[in-house]
């Protein structure tokens, strides 16, 4: 028994090698700053406290465990998770040590996790504007699609397998559940860091893409007024009726999604059903449930270990590719859709077809206000919006089902 | 060669994004219509007269 063993966390720091050290230590420093921004709003708060947290925790605890036998070297570890686990008695003994290990292996290597959050998604999402204008929502919505579709060759340019670079290129869809739901089928190896940074990035969102409307679209075309009496009013019955109808067709025609499909949906459909206790239950304890322990986990897999992959860098430069393509994507769309459009158009509605339900479509409405105080564009957003969480599950499911048959 | 088929990849999937999501504008299309032709006669509750 040594000073050090009362310091775990201290000695394995001074006597691991020196880069291992010295990630966790930024990693330590990284769990800070999150919760910093989160605290701040800077960053989502509901996501961004208990992952840092989650990432201080693991770097720091980090320990010697007792060596097998007398010969065996002590081997460095956490009492977190440990995601890598697939032989079967090797999972039985972390199911019993580490504590997030059942989080893990019960709702988050089977996507149950990403369901939970697209069932309280469905129940707290309004529809009306994607079914009162349903050609511009998902035409907006596919265009918007542009970084999903175009960061998967790039990715694969640079060295990626086809499985990882549909993986990252989904970071594009701005939907954080699809992102987990396809990285942990296609290439579980890099879910861990591929969350991390579809999360953060999915938060900065808020600050960075009003640089890019500002340096794609004139001050003249966002100060555009829309006419909202155009829009018609839509009854719960319609609203309930497609939500069946589409949970059923695109389930049939894309298996590999319709788990999402028809999490998103019920959800929906418990809205339109208007079953109030149900409404409470997904919108409340299933969605900030799911979401905290959403947060803390993918905090506490951010180990040194798994950061040190030199894949890491790659998924940080194409995740944000993939974001700034699909913004590309979506203003484009709503210009071209301004071109042809009857109406007075504003083509920052484009941008709300990126799903990060309801940012972008608050970032299309405050860049607009800002060139034109009378401009209001939100009920317009959110149509592409919505439609941008079926978009996005709809490829998803297509790279999930197609790509390991498509590059075999 | 891996770059070219994910190229061609790329684009077909592009390109069946854009006719899936057609159809499900087509499918809201449809459910308005068909509601519509009902609630002629059965005014959904939260519907306007």
């Amino acid at each position: 028994m040594s000073f050090w063993d009362f310091f775990a966390g201290l000695h394995t720091l001074f006597t691991q090698d020196w880069d291992t050290s010295l990630v966790r230590v930024l990693l330590i420093f990284l769990g800070f700053l999150l919760i910093y921004l989160g605290y701040r709003q800077t960053l989502e708060p509901l996501l961004m406290i208990p992952m840092g947290i989650g990432i201080i925790a693991v770097n720091a605890g980090v320990l010697y465990f007792e060596a097998k036998d007398a010969t065996a070297a002590r081997e460095a570890g956490t009492l977190f998770v440990a995601p890598l686990i697939s032989d079967p008695t090797e999972l039985m003994k972390y199911l019993q040590i580490d504590f997030l290990q059942p989080i893990y292996n019960f709702t988050f290597s089977n996507g149950l996790i990403a369901c939970l959050v697209f069932m309280g998604i469905g129940a707290i999402t309004d529809i009306d504007y994607l079914i009162a204008k349903p050609w511009m929502s998902m035409v907006l919505a596919a265009g918007a699609e542009l970084g999903t579709i175009a960061t998967l060759p790039i990715a694969v340019a640079s060295g990626l397998t086809p499985r990882e670079a549909a993986s990252v290129a989904l970071v594009g869809g701005a939907d954080g559940p699809v992102v987990l739901f396809g990285s942990i089928r296609l290439a579980p190896q890099i879910f861990v860091p591929l969350s991390v940074v579809a999360y953060v990035y999915l938060s900065l969102c808020y600050a960075g893409y009003p640089y890019l409307i500002k340096g794609l679209v004139p001050k003249a075309q966002r100060g555009i007024r829309m006419d909202l009496k155009d829009i018609p009013k839509i009854s719960p019955g319609e609203k309930f009726a497609f939500a069946i109808i589409a949970c059923g067709v695109l389930s049939l025609l894309f298996p590999m999604g319709a788990p999402l499909f028809a999490s998103f949906f019920v959800g929906v459909a418990v809205k339109e059903a208007r079953i109030n206790r149900y409404i409470e239950l997904l919108s409340g304890p299933v969605l900030y449930g799911s979401t905290f322990f959403l947060g803390f986990t993918l905090g506490a897999l951010l180990s040194a270990d798994i950061i040190m992959n030199s894949t890491v860098a790659k998924l940080l430069g194409l995740g944000m590719l993939a974001l700034f393509l699909s913004g590309v994507g979506g203003l484009i769309a709503g210009m071209i859709w301004m071109k042809f459009s009857k109406k007075p158009f504003n083509p920052l509605v484009g941008i709300a077809g990126v799903s990060c339900v309801p940012t972008t479509a608050k970032v299309a409405q405050k860049c607009a206000f800002e060139s034109n105080k009378l401009a209001m564009i939100t009920p317009y957003a959110m149509g592409p919006n919505v439609a941008g969480v079926i978009t996005t599950a709809i490829l998803g499911s297509i790279y999930v089902g197609v790509v390991p048959e498509f590059f075999k | 060669m891996v770059v070219g088929r994910s190229v061609e990849f790329a684009f077909i999937a592009y390109g069946f994004l854009f006719a899936i999501s057609l159809m499900v504008a087509v499918i809201i299309k449809i459910v308005y219509w068909v509601v519509h032709r009902g609630g002629k006669t059965k005014p959904d509750e939260g519907e306007e007269a």
